[in-house]
């Protein structure tokens, strides 16, 4: 367990805590004391929303690189891990599914609930099942790479293309493990 | 135009979906995002995917009843002040504006516009005068849905619409309410204001969105979250704050008057005659002396007619819009002279203000307020 929680905006250790309640929702925001004196002002009280996103990958990837896990890369549009930490977004609707883990995290520190509710478009309802079982696909593939389970990897890659070309959103590039 | 009485700004004339000028409400404006599953978020995009997007978009929109005769606007074919001329009127964002293959669609009678590959594939906006959060939300979501017939956005049922951004993931609504709070800054409790509304889940930022100054005491409130809640609970929530603020900003109004009566009129009157009698102003300035007029034609001192020129100064009186009225390149004092000389004309048509409106109303609210404690 490290002592020092890094700064949510810069990433040095945080000095500055507070807690915010938001529906029996508990937020905790961390900042070292030079952000914390920013975040003060009048029109920056809002913590940056790409900044945080940004602060959560690059510690995400930390982890990673600790535990040596493989870098990701979306077989869609290609964006891999450090460009995703650098920019701090999604480069296609599809990295929605291999940063999965990451924009959880991102999702959990900037978003209220983690469900939509509200509008949907008209006929969704058969293609978002498929992108669900897209994203589970690709969370189970991820994991099978992490623990070697190659053969088990391969056949889900092959789940996924069929899902895509259901989708109507096969990839031109074959998909890389 | 419907006449409201000086400080009465009782919650359902506010509330009520009017589309009129209102004390407090400037305007309001919905944007949805939406995006093309197969396609990389226009910042990840190569040109030709981009164009591509563009090309896909555009003939869609051209089947849509609302933009069947409007011609695109092409970023790339418009010059600089054409394009900052649409910043300032909101119909664009500054982002569209500096986008290559983007492309805006607006409406005939300038309140809809849908953006092409700015943040996301699409943007829809739905802007109109006033506060009408609901009215505006179901114009925005109509046009979604007729484009929706053309192009399938992204979407899950967990995750809702999918966006370039993860804080617009799920209904990819942003509200905002463009709100003038003189009253709150005079009394200096815009911070505080500024801290309770972020801890509701609603943001504050300046005149032209992310960054900018407040300036002419006019803030952008719009909703922080869009997932986990549905569009009519996110805009159930905001109307509950606005009802709340236009009150805390009511009663700011009385206690200025109420503490020093000639000092607050003494404001006023001079903003009046900087308007009147001005030879060099400052688009800050100027916004700093509208926004008096609006507090005094707010108070009944101006038929409330007036309050839809001012709300039109406001506009009128950016760099871009004073330059486009000029026939050569302007430098900005020969801007601020052009600026004065428009400030002076179309004040020189309206009525002076009437001082003595207030007396009787502010022996009225205190008299009420002797009831009310009794």
């Amino acid at each position: 367990m490290d002592d020092s929680i890094p700064c949510s905006i810069c990433g040095q250790p945080a000095n500055v805590h507070w807690t915010k309640v938001i529906n029996d929702k508990v937020t905790n925001i961390h900042l070292c004391e030079s952000c914390a004196a920013k975040s003060n002002e009048i029109h920056s009280l809002i913590l940056p929303l790409a900044q945080i996103a940004l602060s959560i990958i690059k510690s995400k990837i930390k982890e990673d690189e600790a535990d040596d896990a493989p870098a990701k890369k979306c077989p869609r549009c290609g964006l891999t891990t450090s460009e995703f930490a650098r920019i701090g977004r999604p480069g296609c609707v599809h990295c929605y599914s291999t940063f999965d883990e990451e924009i959880s995290q991102i999702i959990l520190r900037i978003q209220p609930g983690k469900k939509h509710k509200g509008k949907r478009p008209v006929g969704s309802t058969l293609k978002s099942a498929l992108y669900e079982a897209l994203v589970d696909a690709q969370a189970r593939m991820n994991n099978a790479i992490k623990t070697e389970n190659y053969e088990d990897a391969a056949n889900l890659r092959d789940e996924i293309k069929k899902i895509e070309v259901s989708l109507g959103i096969m990839n031109d590039k074959p998909a890389s493990l | 135009m419907k006449v409201l009485p000086p400080f009465d700004f009782s919650n359902d004339d506010v509330l009520n979906e009017t589309n009129a000028r209102q004390p407090v409400v400037l305007s309001t404006r919905i944007r949805l995002a939406r995006n093309i599953a197969k396609f990389p978020f226009p910042w990840h995009a190569k040109p030709a995917q981009k164009r591509e997007v563009l090309h896909l978009c555009l003939s869609a929109l051209s089947e849509i009843p609302l933009f069947k005769d409007t011609r695109p606007r092409l970023m790339g074919t418009l010059d600089i002040n054409e394009k900052a001329l649409l910043v300032e009127r909101h119909l664009i964002s500054k982002e569209l504006a500096e986008s290559e293959e983007s492309a805006v669609l607006i409406s005939p009678d300038q309140t809809c516009s849908v953006m092409i590959n700015e943040e996301d594939h699409l943007r829809i906006q739905v802007l109109r005068d006033g506060s009408s959060l609901c009215g505006a939300w179901k114009q925005a979501s109509q046009i979604d849905t007729e484009i929706e017939t053309h192009i399938e956005p992204a979407f899950s049922r967990n995750l809702g619409y999918y966006t370039s951004c993860p804080s617009n993931l799920g209904t990819g609504m942003r509200a905002s309410l463009m709100l003038h709070l003189p009253g709150l800054v005079l009394c200096g409790h815009m911070e505080k204001i500024i801290r309770a509304l972020d801890g509701n889940r609603l943001t504050v930022r300046g005149w032209l969105g992310e960054g900018s100054d407040a300036v002419g005491s006019i803030f952008q409130i719009s909703n922080q979250h869009t997932l986990g809640s549905s569009e009519e609970d996110i805009l159930h929530d905001f109307s509950a704050w606005l009802k709340h603020l236009i009150q805390q900003e009511e009663n700011a109004r009385l206690c200025l008057i109420e503490a020093d009566p000639d000092k607050f009129f003494d404001q006023i009157a001079r903003a009046i005659s900087v308007l009147r009698n001005s030879r060099l102003l400052s688009s800050a300035e100027a916004m700093g002396v509208l926004s008096h007029a609006r507090l005094a034609c707010d108070l009944g001192m101006f038929p409330s007619e007036t309050r839809a020129c001012i709300d039109e100064l406001l506009i009128k009186c950016q760099p871009t819009h004073v330059q486009a009225s000029a026939s050569k390149q302007l430098n900005p004092r020969e801007r601020d002279t052009l600026r004065a000389q428009m400030f002076r004309e179309t004040f020189s048509t309206l009525p002076l203000p009437n001082f003595d409106i207030l007396s009787s109303k502010r022996r009225k609210t205190r008299e009420k307020n002797k009831t009310d404690k009794a």
